[in-house]
């Protein structure tokens, strides 16, 4: 008997634009805490850690949801995990490898996630893209996401009768 | 003329009945305590303050009874996620000693219903400890005990405020014991697939500013870990 699968592959593409984004950065090495009046933790535990929160923004460039990106290093490990929640939809849990891919991004891989992403595995990219554009107010450039993922296999029911 | 008075006079007296139905519901699902506060498994305990005005950072649309915090940090106005806040704060640990940082986005679900006692709340956790390593948690929470036990007995109160302690779980799934799913990613926790609870603690709270004096902790429960079987 042939077992039929769903396999379902999803390419999705995000955004982040900076500065106009950007809700929050916290770090110890900020002289200009983002926004003004934050106050992050001076205690030394924190001093490797850095956490920045921004609105996302999909394809046709509308916000629908926040994403979170934490940066930090542990003796030996580094590492940068992303999560982005997107209130329609659900949440996405990603781990990225530190170690830049070419120079100008990076890799992740899908952790887990919640409702439509529950069960997803697949990755992330992101990739810094300055922006070329001499207009005023111009952003100075994007944070962007590719996301791949897959959903688990599931086998198709089978219909009586059939071989 | 008078029987526009008594259907006025039903009409009010409907909706109170329905907003007392509502509130005293017998159909509405019991609280449950959550069994990770009772297991025998290790576990990570984590506290961190609910008080917008006492984390690092908090925002939401602008218009909800808790204002953002600093003043100065962009407002989540736009549709797809006006329903949503984000909360930046320190963790502590059972000592009270500081622990790490968490980032807690909730949004409001399309799940909720009031009829049968579901105030829903979708959330996720973003937690690093230095100790640990770095973890995300993902909830649904149900907070109609609390609307119906704090936040309407402050509105009934006169001076819009309750006082009291109360202590309950909020965590409500997805899992099938009403914990939350947990996913270490990194340090001692990382390709770990835990369990946690979350419960609100608090000592008081106003219908006009939010949380007085409240204070939110977690149970983070580690995999048991198998004893090697000494050899006959």
């Amino acid at each position: 008997m042939v077992k039929t699968f769903i396999i379902g592959l999803v390419l999705e593409s995000f955004h982040v634009k900076i500065p106009v984004d950007r809700i929050m950065t916290g770090a110890q090495s900020d002289a200009s805490p983002v926004p003004p009046g934050l106050e992050w933790p001076v205690d030394p535990l924190f001093s490797d850690v850095r956490s920045e929160m921004f609105k996302v923004r999909n394809a046709r460039d509308l916000v629908v949801g926040v994403g979170v990106r934490t940066a930090a290093r542990n003796g030996d490990e580094n590492v940068v995990d992303w999560l982005l929640h997107l209130p329609a939809r659900g949440s996405l849990f990603v781990r990225m490898d530190p170690s830049p891919q070419g120079g100008s991004g990076r890799i992740g891989t899908v952790v887990s996630g919640t409702r439509e992403f529950a069960g997803l595995r697949g990755s992330l990219g992101e990739r810094w893209v300055a922006n070329e554009s001499t207009e005023e107010d111009a952003p100075t450039g994007k944070i962007e996401l590719r996301a791949r993922y897959i959903g688990e296999l599931k086998p198709l029911p089978v219909e009586e009768g059939a071989e | 003329m008078k029987y526009f008075i008594t259907l006025l006079l039903g009409v009010v007296a409907g909706a109170i009945l329905f907003g007392l139905a509502l509130i005293y519901n017998p159909l509405a699902k019991d609280s449950r305590a959550s069994p990770l506060s009772v297991t025998d498994a290790e576990i990570i305990a984590l506290s961190y303050p609910v008080v917008p005005s006492e984390s690092i950072a908090y925002t939401n649309n602008g218009e909800s009874i808790h204002p953002p915090h600093p003043p100065k940090i962009p407002q989540l106005w736009e549709g797809p996620v006006r329903q949503t806040s984000a909360l930046v704060t320190t963790m502590s640990n059972a000592r009270g000693e500081l622990a790490g940082v968490g980032i807690k986005l909730s949004s409001r679900s399309e799940s909720s219903r009031l009829i049968s006692g579901d105030a829903i709340v979708d959330s996720v956790w973003y937690i690093y400890l230095p100790e640990h390593g770095g973890m995300f948690i993902g909830q649904t929470e149900n907070y109609w005990d609390f609307i119906r036990e704090v936040a309407f007995p402050a509105w009934l109160s006169s001076a819009n405020t309750w006082r009291g302690t109360w202590l309950e779980d909020v965590t409500s799934g997805p899992g099938v014991l009403g914990t939350a799913y947990v996913s270490g990613t990194s340090g001692q926790l990382r390709g770990l697939d835990m369990e946690a609870s979350e419960s609100l603690y608090l000592q008081a709270f106003s219908s006009e500013t939010g949380f007085i004096a409240a204070e939110g902790r977690l149970i983070i429960e580690l995999p048991e870990v198998a004893d090697e079987q000494p050899a006959d």
